[in-house]
């Protein structure tokens, strides 16, 4: 209980600090969202009088204090350019964006647990050679390149899916899905690559540990040692460094997005920054921060759960 | 039961081959507590590891023969190696705080022979394992099956080594320096759990130490080891009252008398020219 109150206190003053600072920065960048509705040839006068009435003219605190009032209460505003809810706008977004997030997490486990596995047991063998080899060269790729290459190789040359030929979820949830592995994996391979470089030396240090030579000694074979003794040990790192690639993961389903055509947060997100649309923008961030700080309240505990000495 | 014969062990160290045991030979009755003394390279270790087939898959060489029963274990591929450890043969430890996997369960490694040797059903094993926790004389077996290492003694970690050795009731139990991480009364307890051991299933023990206090409370027998050769072989008692190598009598000499002060000790000290 004590644990859920501090985790929980946390999370507020977080989302307080980041919405404070989304607000601030939009009042530094230049761009006048009043200017940006009524368009360039626009007067001044009128101009002025939009801002009235959006109420940008009041003191920053005043604007902030009524935002978070609104937001509590579950009211995230108006679009400014689109006239609509922001609540509509982004409503059906965000688990789009946080699906293929997840699709992408999933291909990382599924990567990178045999293939390290694979490469400890082989340790200095060929496969394990091979495989640091492929790792190095797909860590440095970015995801959106090789969601381009995807499009181009599947989708032009094998015609294995059609690029931008996105399937809603209340269309055919399988096609949906379907349709987010590509993009799940070009989001999924670099990071895979940097879990798998991490998971293997993780994996290799706890082989050296005395307790592999107790199972070794019961009769265990090197598979079993491998995944019944080792692998839980050897884990506590890659739930890290997962835990703090989640918000880059997201970040990095914004891009893509863009590249297979997926109408998720991404295009959203930024035809509103270009358009001054704070409400939305404002919105979408402290969204996506909550996301991250819950999953990392989640990381938190699977690390309690994984290993009994720590204390969360 | 156990037979050494001609036994060398080499090893690749920077792409030197070195020599850790050279041509040594002894047997093992059924039943019986060996001891096997010297300092540390020895060759003591390496010769416990070997026979317990844990230097496999390793850059280890190992010549002459190790027989138990008829089997002769340097032979046996490493499938089959797998069938008789834990099972035929068990070992335990010098470091109780890291021999045991940190992350699972203690009923869990104890029952993990088990998992690996027999057909038992659930719980049956459960029932087993119990057994083994009482065995080792350990108090509240059914509240310890849930427990972590962390949060066990570094006495009660050795005996839930021993519980996880003797599950499966091997004929030979090593014992690689089983006491030396301990203080010195839960020393003294682990001697005679083991001991007690020895007798309720016949189960022989290779002891391996270089506290010759320990050795001469516990072992009928003992080889003394150094440089990877046997110096010398016989009853315990005898060699202990006369020593006939230098080496052996150096070792004697540097038993703390004062730990234990018995007149026996004492008696050995003053023996040992001190």
């Amino acid at each position: 209980m004590k644990f859920v109150i501090r985790k929980l206190s946390g999370l507020i003053i977080t989302l307080l600090i980041v919405s404070i600072l989304a607000f601030l920065a939009f009042e530094v960048i230049p761009g006048d969202p009043a200017r940006s509705i009524l368009g360039t040839e626009a007067t001044e006068s009128k101009v002025q009088a939009l801002r009235e009435e959006m109420g940008l003219n009041r003191p920053l605190p005043q604007r902030y204090g009524r935002w978070v009032k609104d937001f509590v209460g579950g009211d995230m505003g108006i679009s400014y350019s689109y006239q609509t809810p922001v609540r509509e706008m982004i409503g059906d977004k965000i688990p789009i964006t946080l699906t293929l997030t997840a699709i992408a997490f999933l291909f990382i486990l599924l990567f990178s647990t045999p293939i390290s596995i694979l490469c400890v047991r082989y340790e200095n063998k060929f496969i394990d050679k091979l495989f640091t080899i492929l790792n190095q060269i797909t860590m440095s790729v970015p995801p959106f390149f090789i969601g381009i290459i995807f499009t181009v190789l599947f989708g032009l040359v094998f015609r294995l899916f059609t690029p931008g030929g996105y399937v809603s979820y209340e269309e055919s949830v399988s096609g949906f899905f379907k349709y987010l592995i590509l993009p799940g994996i070009a989001i999924a391979l670099p990071k895979a690559a940097m879990t798998i470089k991490l998971f293997r030396n993780s994996l290799l240090a706890e082989m050296r540990q005395d307790y592999v030579r107790t199972a070794q000694s019961r009769g265990n074979n090197p598979w079993r040692v491998l995944v019944r003794h080792v692998l839980r040990n050897g884990i506590s790192p890659v739930v890290t460094f997962l835990g703090m690639a989640i918000a880059d993961m997201i970040a990095n389903s914004i891009v893509i997005e863009q590249v297979f055509g997926i109408p998720g947060l991404g295009r959203t997100l930024i035809s509103s920054i270009s358009k001054r649309d704070y409400p939305v923008v404002e919105a979408i961030i402290v969204l996506i921060a909550a996301v991250i700080l819950v999953v990392n309240v989640l990381v938190d505990l699977l690390y309690q759960k994984l290993d009994r000495r720590i204390e969360v | 039961m156990l037979k050494v014969e001609n036994l060398s062990i080499y090893f690749e160290d920077n792409g030197k081959i070195q020599e850790a045991v050279r041509d040594i030979s002894f047997q093992m009755q059924d039943r019986e507590i060996l001891g096997i003394v010297g300092e540390s390279g020895s060759g003591k270790t390496m010769t416990a590891l070997t026979i317990a087939g844990l230097t496999k898959e390793h850059e280890i060489l190992e010549r002459g023969s190790i027989l138990l029963d008829d089997t002769d274990l340097l032979k046996l591929p490493s499938a089959e190696m797998r069938k008789i450890q834990g099972k035929d043969i068990s070992m335990i430890f010098q470091e109780p705080m890291t021999a045991l996997n940190p992350t699972m369960k203690i009923g869990k490694q104890v029952e993990e022979a088990l998992i690996l040797h027999t057909v038992l059903s659930k719980t049956e094993r459960r029932k087993t394992v119990i057994r083994a926790l009482e065995d080792a004389e350990l108090d509240h077996p059914d509240l310890l099956y849930g427990k972590y290492p962390h949060e066990l003694s570094g006495g009660m970690r050795q005996r839930v080594m021993i519980a996880a050795a003797i599950v499966c009731k091997p004929k030979l139990l090593i014992a690689d320096e089983p006491t030396t991480a301990l203080d010195v009364g839960t020393q003294e307890s682990i001697l005679k759990l083991l001991k007690k051991l020895n007798r309720k299933y016949d189960m022989g023990i290779l002891f391996i130490s270089h506290n010759l206090r320990a050795v001469n409370e516990l072992c009928s027998r003992v080889l003394v080891m150094k440089d990877g050769v046997i110096l010398e072989e016989g009853i315990t008692r005898e060699i202990f009252e006369n020593p006939r190598t230098e080496y052996t009598k150096e070792l004697i000499a540097a038993i703390p008398g004062h730990t234990r002060s018995t007149a026996f000790y004492e008696l050995l000290c003053a023996e040992a020219g001190e």
